[in-house]
């Protein structure tokens, strides 16, 4: 059974050093706002530039950060956001061609 | 995820991939002018920006500023009057981004027809990196001559001071002769050699007289620094159904960067403006006569 995955959504993005500021660019209404990423958050974006599971994520983060705290559940809440504010995409199992 | 106050150097990044995702929406050529190209191209150190400039395709700048406005932006207003005909651009401002968007129709200085001078500057586009995305800017040559034009619309201005200077060295150290000619030959198909003779000249490039009398006296009209010039020849060239209400705004408009903005009542403020008003009269009269 294939888990699902995210994936970036067409963006625009500044790098500032400490933070990374995502803007959606498709779609784009009155309520679309700038979304800016620090710290963990920023973090998961950089693993995000390609396709990952959620797995694949906690464990790129325990590379970086290997006494982290973020469960899987905080994690999809996290990445729901993202996906909510229009900068994510998420493939679930049912929608994956592979 | 939070969506924080955005920088002003993240906001002029963002705001460039923003305009060119909507003019794309609303099939809108447009090119994005000063600001960071002029580093990219090598013409200006990098430095952060308050606006993003964009030159927009005359026919099509409407659509993309309905679009932008039903994205929350809405045009700023001015104290200064400018006829519709002579109108080059839309200044929109949002209260979550902390930089304007300046979409023009033309670029004062450039006298070619304004179609004919957007379809030349798009046929030599290029595409610069920015926030993630690609878009479109002129040539260097081009983006050279618009750089020297907002110098020396202005040259005695604190903003623009050690703008010409600068784009002089940068021009002298960096063009060869095949870019000198690049120069030349966009100057001369835009009609902007008359203005950019200062410019030109500095430069080795030559110049060519183009400008009709008008033509001239417009572009004095551009060069003036005093606001009050502007309002006098404004009213002049207004029907005369246009003119009270034009006076009541010149007389009553409050922005804030205005003298006048402290002055407690509006009879005191039209007091002072009427004042300005009778001397920029008599300056405008010393203006025509140069």
């Amino acid at each position: 059974v294939k888990a699902p995955s995210w994936r970036r959504a067409r963006v625009a993005q500044v790098d500032s050093g400490d933070r990374v500021v995502v803007l959606r660019l498709d779609g784009i209404a009155a309520e679309t706002a700038p979304v800016a990423l620090d710290g963990v958050a920023r973090a998961l974006w950089d693993l995000l530039v390609e396709p990952r599971t959620c797995d694949e994520l906690l464990d790129g983060l325990r590379a970086i950060w290997p006494d982290h705290e973020l469960s899987a559940s905080e994690l999809t809440g996290f990445l729901d956001d993202l996906v909510a504010a229009g900068v994510l995409d998420v493939s679930r199992p049912s929608e994956a061609t592979g | 995820v939070t969506t924080t106050a955005l920088r002003a150097s993240e906001a002029v990044e963002l705001a460039h991939a923003l305009i060119a995702a909507v003019a794309e929406r609303v099939e809108a050529r447009v090119l994005f002018i000063k600001g960071p190209s002029l580093a990219w191209w090598g013409l200006r150190e990098p430095r952060t920006s308050a606006d993003v400039d964009a030159l927009v395709d005359p026919e099509r700048l409407p659509d993309l500023v309905a679009a932008l406005e039903r994205l929350g932006w809405y045009e700023r207003t001015t104290w200064l009057p400018v006829p519709a005909a002579r109108r080059h651009s839309v200044t929109l401002i949002h209260p979550r981004w902390p930089c304007d968007l300046d979409l023009h129709s033309f670029y004062p200085g450039i006298f070619v027809d304004h179609a004919v001078a957007f379809d030349v500057m798009w046929s030599s586009r290029a595409q610069m990196p920015i926030a993630g995305v690609e878009v479109d800017v002129p040539s260097q040559a081009v983006s050279a001559c618009i750089l020297a034009l907002h110098a020396l619309r202005a040259p005695n201005s604190g903003r623009t001071a050690g703008e010409l200077p600068a784009l002089v060295a940068a021009v002298r150290d960096t063009f060869g002769p095949a870019q000198i000619a690049a120069l030349e030959q966009a100057a001369t198909i835009l009609r902007c050699t008359e203005p950019l003779a200062p410019f030109l000249r500095d430069v080795g490039a030559e110049v060519v007289d183009q400008l009709t009398d008008d033509e001239r006296q417009a572009w004095k009209l551009r060069t003036s620094t005093d606001q009050t010039i502007v309002w006098i020849a404004a009213l002049r060239e207004a029907s005369w159904r246009q003119r009270p209400r034009m006076l009541w705004t010149a007389l009553t408009f409050v922005d804030p960067g205005d003298p006048a903005r402290g002055a407690p009542r509006t009879r005191a403020r039209a007091t002072y403006r009427l004042r300005r008003l009778g001397r920029g009269a008599r300056a405008f009269a010393r203006w025509e006569a140069r």
